[in-house]
């Protein structure tokens, strides 16, 4: 059976500076898994590799595609930025995804859409920034894919929001997909993560079960700020 | 994919532009209007002046209303693979052949379009003008026979290539841009970049409008010593072969030295 994620040898600079070091990690499909780390420690610049918007060294398959075409067709990523035209409708992004993307299920999306309350003919420059977010993630979900990467999804809105994304990841992931959501607000994610990656200074340095943390008393918060603890 | 690729990218400026080519034409109308309005108003020389100047606006406003639409087209490009937006268009399903081949083929869509507009726009100024269309004045001068009808099929072909190479600069240009933007962070880097490749697209372009007029109107080179054959082929292939480097050069930045910030 072939992994959900297989990385060999991943290194990524941007001119001198070293952003991601020798990762070497094979993730099996089916799982909710945290990207845990510090600011800067290249969490982004890790699922910029994997989706296709950066070169690097080393091999990256993804369910046995490398990097392309092919395995954009199974990956949906979810950057920390908003990357829709502001002067599009709502009702108009979703005919966008549906364009391009055969596992695009556009009755989840509106489904998603009516818990929201908003219009489907409102346009996006109009909504607030949680509901942008919201909108984009919506599109990204909606997609029946078989490896979401999330970025920083929760950062900067309000908990009702955080609640709502949260939800959202864990009731409308298509079935047996890999969900890889990277955060530094550990304690809301914690509850639906079955395991965890830590990432520092360009390195992963850990990869293990949220399970057997708990099972040893601690929570992955706990572990983290043990590992990342700054002074 | 290259269908579904070049379709949105063709739709993207779209909804900016209607509302200019309504404006474009409602100049020429304007402007033509107000041409016939000084003729005939002579003896009144306030209202002539003003109708002057009206007219005078309104050919400033149609030509810089051509190439602005020329620039909303290139714009929507830029938005799309050099700004936030290019997350979404380098993570979708397609091969960097597929991505770069049909936004060019959109650019190029758009540019026949907005030409066919701005030439209709000043035949309508003519007319509303009274002066009649200008067409006899680029006509060729002396007997059409077989030799004109050759070097105008040359100069044809000469038009695509040199058009196709201005549009695949100025492309190549904001995709430079886009990458130096990352490495240097400077608006100016960025800038510069775009205007280079806009002023050696453009400058391919005057070579070819003078080179054309020239041959049209006298037939001959005036002061350049060789077979209007001779340059008109030597002009299509350096433009064919910067247009080619240029081409090269996009599909490289669209693909393996691709790195969004």
């Amino acid at each position: 059976m072939t992994s959900a994620l297989e990385v060999k040898n991943l290194n990524k600079k941007y001119g001198n500076f070293l952003a991601l070091d020798n990762v070497n990690i094979t993730i099996n499909g089916g799982k909710i898994i945290g990207l845990l780390g510090p600011n800067g420690s290249g969490k982004s610049t890790f699922f910029k590799c994997v989706s296709g918007l950066l070169t690097y060294e080393g091999q990256i398959l993804v369910h046995g595609r490398p990097v392309g075409a092919e395995s954009k067709k199974i990956v949906a990523f979810l950057p920390e930025r908003t990357y829709l035209d502001l002067n599009m409708r709502v009702c108009e992004v979703f005919d966008f995804f549906f364009d391009f993307y055969d596992d695009f299920d556009v009755n989840r999306a509106y489904e998603l859409l009516a818990t929201l309350g908003v219009d489907r003919n409102a346009k996006l420059k109009t909504l607030s920034k949680g509901t942008k977010e919201k909108v984009q993630l919506i599109a990204v979900m909606a997609r029946k894919a078989q490896v979401y990467l999330l970025d920083e999804p929760i950062g900067g809105v309000d908990p009702a929001a955080r609640e709502f994304i949260i939800h959202t990841i864990l009731t409308r992931v298509n079935e047996g997909a890999t969900i890889i959501i990277s955060t530094h607000l550990i304690r809301d994610i914690e509850d639906i993560l079955d395991e965890y990656i830590f990432i520092n200074g360009s390195k992963f340095i850990s990869y293990g079960s949220v399970k057997d943390v708990h099972d040893q008393g601690k929570t992955v918060d706990e572990v983290f700020r043990e590992v990342f603890r700054c002074f | 994919m290259f269908l579904k690729i070049y379709k949105n990218s063709f739709l993207a400026p779209l909804k900016t532009l209607i509302p200019i080519f309504i404006i474009h034409f409602a100049l020429a109308i304007v402007g033509g209007i107000s041409i016939k309005i000084t003729d005939s108003l002579q003896e009144n020389v306030p209202i002539a002046t003003l109708f002057g100047v009206i007219s005078a606006l309104s050919s400033v406003g149609i030509t810089g209303l051509g190439i602005g639409e020329i620039v909303l087209v290139f714009a929507s490009f830029r938005k799309a693979v050099a700004t936030d937006e290019a997350y979404l268009t380098y993570t979708l399903p397609a091969t960097t052949g597929q991505q770069l081949g049909a936004r060019t083929l959109s650019i190029a869509t758009w540019y026949v379009i907005i030409t066919a507009i701005s030439t209709v726009a000043t035949f309508v100024y003519n007319a509303f003008s009274g002066k009649g269309l200008f067409l006899t004045d680029v006509m060729p001068s002396g007997e059409i026979n077989a030799e004109i009808v050759w070097l105008i099929i040359e100069i044809c072909i000469m038009a695509v290539v040199v058009i196709a190479s201005v549009l695949l600069h100025v492309i190549c240009g904001i995709l430079l841009a886009q990458k130096f933007s990352t490495k240097t962070k400077t608006k100016s880097a960025n800038a510069m970049t775009v205007l280079i490749g806009f002023a050696e697209g453009f400058a391919l372009m005057v070579i070819f409008i003078t080179l054309t007029v020239t041959l049209l109107s006298s037939g001959n080179m005036g002061v350049v010593n060789a077979s209007p054959h001779v340059i008109i082929w030597t002009i299509t292939v350096v433009a064919g072969a910067l247009g080619g480097l240029c081409y090269f050069l996009s599909y490289r930045l669209m693909g393996r030295w691709l790195n969004l910030a």
